[in-house]
């Protein structure tokens, strides 16, 4: 079922010593969806997933996963997890990185095949990935989470420190997964990233989750509700209504542009925690 | 536990220490210096040499090398990846113990046949190794639970390695040697196959004696592991992440 809640966390919250991590976060995920996790750096992101994926043990709040705890064995086959360490095999070869974890989770060896394809690595198979260019690494991590064809993903800033079109691929990749019926939790810091995968997202500052809804309503819900209009003799900021349009229309007869003055989730962000 | 998991995870263990550079020189240590003995030592008796070499493989093999391939995978975070994939804590350490008693075979079986020993007493010397290296695989889990990386895992190692190697063979030339290696475990290479040269004695007081001595300190290095365990984990375990 398309709205069965896949990922449901209520009041979870984690200590370190004297810093709240996080303090009583409440998310639900959707099965089928890109669910974006954002914030700077030491907002609690990755803290998160681990608390998700059975890493780590949380303080308080509950945590449940296709209905069972994160260290339940059950859902294992059913998640996978990319994140910042690649933990690959340097010494052997693409081909023999995914053939253990294939071995791992007893999927048939013709999938790694499939996935290498997926991936465009298949002309690499045979290549040691000391010998991989950093981009070739994250496909091949790429490769390797998804080799069991999880139903979940976890991606734990999946184009942090790529070139852009490596990281364009990256995303192209998460669409298709997407596509194909994977939910994909998703952390990163990139504003724009998330406004282009993501079907819903949650802001977290500093431990807290400040907002969380669709790119589009968050957008929206903040928007100043103005027009921009650009003539020849600049630009003129009306309000948004059809009255305050029309008129303008009258108005000016050189319009080169109309658009509409909504903020960028990032702009949505920094007013959300300034101050 | 499921034996296929192990089986995949010692398949890849095998590779590493063949790719690894630095667990590749500890494990190629004791066979080398076998081979250059032998064409050195010509006078020496050949049971002299296995002894030496034997001694040195038993001692780093489990101490040094199991907990060197455990903190491979901690520096490298495939070992984080691995749990991710639903690895368990058991599996992980068995199929690491399995690779190294493989290794200690394989290779005393190397130096075996280098010094050209009697071959009436293979069968008994490949047992006598297995006795040994199991009886020494818990004191190298103690040093992967303590050491952070492989370059602690090194250090804490070298104390037991000396002990266990050099008070047995020294034991041949120095009575208090010989009095204090009797409580270790690696005394049984010598008290069965050198004492009795020429003909390898399993069933003496002092051969059963020494077994009964690989035993004790098995269960005692796993009692001393399991505590360290529940209180540190090996990495594989969210009560190490907390």
């Amino acid at each position: 079922m398309q709205n069965e809640k896949i990922i449901k966390v209520s009041q979870l919250t984690k200590t370190f010593g004297n810093v709240k991590a996080l303090e009583k976060c409440d998310m639900e995920v959707s099965q089928g969806e890109i669910f974006g996790y954002l914030g700077p750096s030491g907002a609690g992101k990755t803290t998160t997933i681990k608390l998700l994926t059975g890493q780590m043990y949380s303080d308080a709040g509950e945590i449940l996963i296709f209905g069972e705890n994160p260290f339940s064995p059950k859902i294992k086959p059913q998640i996978g997890i990319m994140s910042d360490t690649s933990g690959l095999y340097e010494k052997m070869t693409v081909y023999e990185n995914l053939a253990i974890f294939a071995d791992i989770y007893h999927v048939d060896h013709k999938r790694i095949d499939e996935v290498l394809e997926a991936v465009e690595l298949e002309k690499s198979r045979k290549k040691k990935v000391e010998k991989l260019s950093r981009g070739m690494k994250q496909r091949l991590v790429f490769a390797r989470t998804i080799i069991h064809k999880p139903d979940l993903l976890f991606l734990d800033e999946p184009t942090a420190n790529l070139d852009p079109a490596t990281a364009e691929e990256v995303r192209g990749l998460i669409k298709k997964l997407n596509q194909d019926g994977t939910t994909i939790f998703l952390t990163t810091h990139n504003m724009e990233e998330a406004d282009e995968l993501c079907d819903r997202i949650a802001l977290l500052n500093k431990g807290s989750i400040i907002e969380c809804g669709s790119p589009k309503d968050l957008k929206l819900k903040y928007s100043e509700h103005r027009v921009v209009l650009t003539t020849e003799q600049g630009n003129t900021e009306i309000p948004l209504n059809n009255d305050s349009i029309i008129q303008a229309l009258k108005e000016n007869q050189d319009i080169l542009m109309i658009h509409s003055k909504e903020p960028s989730l990032k702009d949505v962000f920094l007013s959300l925690t300034a101050g | 536990m499921k034996i296929k998991k192990v089986y995949t995870l010692m398949k890849k263990d095998i590779i590493t220490c063949f790719t690894d550079k630095n667990i590749l020189i500890m494990i190629a240590m004791p066979v080398l210096f076998c081979i250059f003995y032998t064409m050195i030592m010509t006078v020496t008796g050949s049971g002299y040499i296995l002894m030496l070499c034997s001694l040195f493989n038993l001692s780093i093999t489990p101490v040094c090398i199991l907990p060197a391939l455990i903190a491979d995978e901690k520096d490298k975070g495939t070992l984080i990846t691995l749990y991710r994939a639903g690895v368990r804590n058991r599996e992980f350490i068995c199929a690491k113990m399995g690779t190294v008693i493989i290794i200690t075979l394989v290779m005393a079986g190397g130096m075996f046949w280098t010094t050209r020993a009697d071959t009436q007493s293979f069968f008994l010397y490949l047992i006598l190794n297995l006795i040994v290296s199991a009886a020494l695989l818990p004191a190298g889990a103690i040093v992967a639970v303590l050491a952070k990386d492989q370059i602690s895992a090194n250090v804490y190692s070298t104390l037991p390695v000396l002990i266990f190697m050099t008070c047995p063979a020294l034991s041949v030339e120095a009575d208090v040697c010989k009095q204090f290696s009797k409580i270790l475990p690696t005394n049984v290479i010598v008290e069965i196959l050198f004492r009795n040269e020429k003909e390898a004695v399993l069933f003496t007081r002092d051969g059963l004696i020494s077994i009964l001595v690989c035993f004790l300190w098995f269960v005692l290095e796993a009692l001393i592991f399991l505590y360290l365990y529940k209180r540190k984990g090996i990495g594989l375990d969210h009560r190490a992440q907390s």
